[in-house]
């Protein structure tokens, strides 16, 4: 599965397939109530999915679908209850039990959802983009450093916005220099945690430009967490869609969204708005909201909703089929077992 | 459906598609800081007609939310009117005074906030929250208070008995329901929403716009809806008008702005979305960012930005210009326009 | 750095100065204390005492502890305050008293608020047993009663300036430091710790590196506050005989003052100056902690301005947005 072509690749699709980032069966359970009746939420259930060099993978779910989680998760900001974590082959839960060591940190980047909140007011922009650089001691020239990176993403002139602090700069402004931050170390992986989703709307394009120039660039592999369709698949290699903490589909973008198989990816598909049709189109028919995390009961976490739910729905959760080689679903419906079609 | 309202009914002009039902003229809204006013609303004006959905697209710090509280008198210090009109079936709320507006909130017009459906208070049930805005406007007794309340519900697509719940016990989509209930109690005339579903997931979206659009039609009350999404905007509304740095820089039906965008605004608005079908082309969006509303720039305030003109007008104001039946652009002169009319010279046409 | 050019908006309020101007970062420390009148008024007022106990010999010059004459003299020529019971010099017993009174009143404010800082900000970034022992060791201190402990303090340690500072500190500092920890909490939940962490930062640089810049506001309010609290519990205990008599402090000037029946005379210049200089000083930096308030709370400021700007075009107050025409 892994394909090693020599790096560094020039355009698009034909980057190495070199696998930096694998998650086994993930899961996150959060304990609740008090010692009478103690409850867990689960959060997150098995994730499985890899991420190599150069590639963009986009993680689509929406609220409560546990998509914050697994960014916690592989950030190590929290310890998963169960699943593996590899870097570059290696379960870092066995290899460092403790927490994250500075090489993973090196390694593995993040940037934030909210731009007001992840650069700290009380210090200057400088400050945010050479702290990573003293930490790991990237670099002995750590201001010119710093001005380089702020001027690759698009921060000019570097030096004046170096000194300035956070309230100066422009949402966007913030989110590029998040993106220097998370470039400091020179990491193969980046998360980026809806990105985008509180920026101006004329100024999303510009970072979502930014991530894929960094991709071709310099070949960093990227998980793009959002819960807009529309934007995973413009800058997403691969989607995974998430609901209630599982996953129930991962295809090529475009695939995903032309022959979606889950009956969750239809219904997400179908209620994006459509300025051509209008909002009385055909909507998926499935009322309700996404089920409670808390103690759910066993089999398919759509069941509640689906539209062509069957008893076998309600008892097992369903396993991954392949429907191509790169489009795998978890629903009965497709069937479970090996690959059809 | 047919509801009950015989004592709260507001008597309405029936719409005879030529009056108004909100008319605002050269609106002025400025925000007092210590550089100087920040001229927030420029010269504003615009219409709304019974039964319709207007809606106010642009970006943060455009105005649209300025314009959603002025409508209401319910924008906080530093917030002051420095002119225009708006006239509500032909009363200026802006000459009214407490009272008269005690009347004129929610009666004729009710608003649904940004993050209502967070505001809720949390030690109360829904319930007591919406029958103490049937009392406060109406001298009835509790139990025909609770009744109405539990009609409101129902008509939003909650069960009544969820009268005696708490907001924490409800899911986001479900409080905000209960928030658009509570807009709808007294019957308004027109009910503003000020990005009512940002906060909300695709699909629980879909389905409150889709049962407002069904209320809409059996009601019969007019939208002011406020969004940053555009895509959703023309989905969801009948007219439209496109804010930029305090201004109206183009307004038509919603159709024809998203097929034949003229304003460089919008057609760079509109290249910021990506599509979910179709060939995947490169989205640039718009460089730079919005102008400080103190300082704002001379002439077109959107010229720092505009990839498209090759005049940049820094002199005077353009001009909102009827190029197009129905369809208004902020016009200066010498604007390349593709849609084949001639240039527009100096003259201009009075706005509406 | 930005400079904030402090103008005045629209439709100021005649009665202040015209374009004061103050060039101060925005986000420093500085800005905060002087930044508004209050706090300026206030800070006049400290600077006044301050200076006068520094330059104490120039001011008054003299040995405040000398025999100057017979006792309860009123004001006149020769001593300016008049003497006390003991026949002292009452201005230069307050001038000199300033020195000692204002040393530990900063100096027990600074002790309290460095443990408070240290104990709640790891008590409040922490989670688990650390947080749970320090906690404990604040509510302790919080429950047992304050004054009663110092009265034992000072009563069993050595007299002198170094033990009133050392006990108002231990008993004061789990104030503040609860109040620190809370902040702390609430900070450490915010996005930027988060990626600080996830930088690699030790924890103890996110504490102290990432997270107290932005405490500064709590911290020095917190100190003031604790100058305030440590000014008038040492003049309490100095007044009810449990401080040094041998020391000048404006709370053993009003003990001698009462020992030798200056109240019962009418001797009013014995003890009204001290009095009255603990009662100034602490006013003072109460003013400075509340124009600290203002600058931090830009929603008063808004509001004082559009009232401004209603008087000047005589409106009546409405509690509905206001309409002021202006040409366009």
């Amino acid at each position: 599965m892994i394909e090693t072509t020599t790096y560094p690749g020039s355009t698009g699709r034909t980057l190495s397939k070199q696998v930096i980032l694998e998650v086994r069966q993930l899961t996150k359970r959060f304990p609740i109530g008090n010692a009478l009746k103690l409850r867990q939420v689960h959060a997150l259930t098995d994730a499985t999915f890899t991420i190599s060099r150069g590639e963009v993978v986009a993680l689509v779910g929406e609220s409560g679908s546990g998509k914050s989680t697994t960014a916690r998760l592989i950030t190590r900001l929290i310890e998963p209850t169960r699943g593996e974590i590899l870097l570059h082959g290696q379960n870092v839960l066995k290899t460092e039990p403790r927490g994250a060591s500075l090489k993973y940190r090196r390694t593995i980047q993040m940037i934030f959802q909210d731009p007001y909140g992840s650069l700290n007011p009380a210090r200057t922009i400088g400050f945010h983009v050479e702290r990573p650089i003293k930490i790991h001691q990237r670099s002995s020239h750590a201001e010119q450093a710093v001005h380089e990176l702020l001027a690759s993403v698009g921060l000019n002139p570097a030096e004046e916005f170096a000194k300035k602090y956070p309230y100066q700069l422009s949402g966007g402004q913030r989110q590029r220099v998040a993106v220097a931050r998370a470039l400091a170390v020179e990491p193969e992986l980046i998360l980026a945690d809806e990105p985008i989703s509180m920026l101006d709307v004329s100024i999303r394009m510009g970072v979502l430009n930014l991530i894929e120039q960094l991709k071709e660039e310099r070949g960093i592999g990227f998980l793009y967490i959002t819960h807009d369709l529309a934007s995973a698949r413009y800058i997403g290699d691969r989607t995974i869609v998430l609901y209630a903490g599982h996953m129930v589909e991962c295809a090529e973008s475009t695939e995903l969204m032309e022959q979606p198989a889950h009956p969750y990816t239809k219904l997400l598909l179908s209620a994006v708005p459509n300025p051509e049709s209008g909002l009385s189109t055909k909507t998926v028919q499935a009322r309700g909201e996404i089920p409670s995390l808390i103690d759910p009961p066993p089999g398919c976490p759509f069941a509640p909703r689906c539209p062509r739910v069957m008893d076998i729905c309600r008892q097992t959760m369903p396993t991954a089929t392949n429907l191509t080689e790169q489009h795998w679903v978890r629903c009965h419906l497709v069937g479970s077992g090996p690959s059809q079609q | 459906m047919s509801i009950e309202t015989s004592e709260f009914v507001n008597p309405r002009r029936t719409a005879d598609g030529k009056e108004p039902l909100l008319d605002i003229n050269t609106l002025y809204v400025e925000y007092l800081t210590r550089r100087g006013p920040a001229k927030a609303v420029n010269n504003v004006s615009f219409s709304i007609q019974p039964g319709e959905v207007f809606g106010l697209a642009g970006e943060s710090g455009c105005g649209k939310s300025t314009i959603a509280h002025t409508i209401l008198r319910v924008l906080k210090p530093p917030a002051v009117i420095t002119g225009g009109q708006i006239l509500f079936d032909g009363e200026d709320v802006l000459k009214m005074n407490d009272r008269q507006l005690e009347d004129f909130r929610w009666r004729k017009v009710s608003m649904v906030f940004q993050s209502a459906m967070n505001s809720l208070n949390p030690v109360i049930t829904v319930g007591e929250q919406v029958t103490d805005v049937i009392l406060r406007h109406n001298k009835v007794s509790k139990k025909d208070a609770y009744d109405r309340a539990a009609e409101l519900l129902k008509i939003v697509g909650i069960e009544p008995e969820r009268l005696k719940s708490f907001p924490h016990q409800m899911s986001g989509g479900m409080r905000q329901r209960v928030v658009i209930a509570i807009a709808l109690a007294l019957n308004p005339a027109m009910m503003i929403m000020d990005e009512p579903t940002t906060a909300l997931d695709v699909v629980v979206q879909k389905d409150i716009l889709q049962q407002i659009q069904q209320l809409k039609e059996t009601m019969g009350f007019s939208i002011l809806f406020i969004t940053h999404d555009v895509s959703l905007m023309v989905e969801f509304s009948d007219y439209m008008a496109i804010m930029y740095a305090g201004e109206i820089v183009e307004k038509a039906a919603s159709k024809e702005i998203f097929t034949n965008p003229i304003h460089p605004y919008t057609q760079g608005l509109l290249s910021s979305f990506p599509s979910l079908t179709g060939k995947k082309r490169k989205l640039t969006g718009i460089p730079g960012s919005p102008p400080d509303l103190v300082n704002p720039p001379t002439g077109c305030k959107f010229h720092p930005r505009c990839t498209r003109c090759t005049h940049k007008e820094t002199e005077v104001a353009p001009q909102l210009t009827e190029v197009l039946p129905g369809h208004w652009v902020a016009v200066h002169a010498g604007m390349p326009l593709p849609t084949g009319n001639d240039r527009i010279g100096q003259s201009s046409v009075a706005k509406r | 750095m930005d400079t904030v050019e402090k103008k005045l908006p629209v439709g100021s309020d005649p009665k202040r100065k015209r374009g004061a101007r103050i060039n101060i970062p925005r986000t420093s420390a500085l800005y905060t204390l002087l930044g508004s009148p209050k706090a300026r008024v206030g800070f006049v007022i400290v600077m006044l005492f301050v200076l006068a106990a520094i330059f104490a010999p120039l001011v008054a010059p003299g040995d405040p502890k000398e025999f100057v004459g017979a006792t309860n003299q009123p004001p006149s020529a020769q001593n300016i305050m008049g003497t006390n019971p003991q026949g002292k010099d009452v201005f230069r017993q307050l001038v000199w008293g300033g020195r000692l009174s204002l040393l530990i009143g900063f100096g027990s404010g600074a002790l309290m608020v460095l443990i408070a800082t240290i104990v709640g900000m790891i008590s409040g970034y922490k989670r688990g047993i650390v947080d749970d022992i320090l906690n404990f060791i604040m509510n302790l201190f919080l429950v047992i009663p304050g004054l009663p402990l110092l009265v034992l303090l000072s009563a069993y340690l050595k007299p002198g300036t170094a033990t009133v500072i050392f006990s108002l500190a231990f008993t004061g500092w789990a104030y503040n430091a609860r109040i620190i920890r809370a902040q702390t909490m609430s900070l450490r939940e915010k996005d930027f710790v988060a990626a600080a962490v996830v930088s690699g930062e030790p924890v103890l640089k996110i504490i102290f590196v990432h997270i107290l810049p932005n405490m500064v506001n709590i911290i020095v309010g917190g100190f003031i506050g604790a100058v305030i609290y440590g000014i008038m519990a040492s003049t309490g205990l100095a007044f009810l005989g449990l401080a040094s008599t041998q020391d000048v402090t404006w709370g053993t000037n009003l003990f001698w003052a009462q020992n030798g029946g200056a109240l019962m005379i009418g001797a009013w210049w014995a003890f009204v100056p001290s009095g009255l200089a603990v009662a100034l000083v602490a006013f003072g930096l109460a003013l400075i902690n509340y124009g600290m308030d203002e600058i931090t709370n830009p929603r008063l400021i808004a509001e004082r301005d559009v009232k401004s700007v209603l008087r000047k075009a005589k409106l009546p107050r409405m509690r509905a947005t206001p309409v002021v025409p202006h040409e366009h």
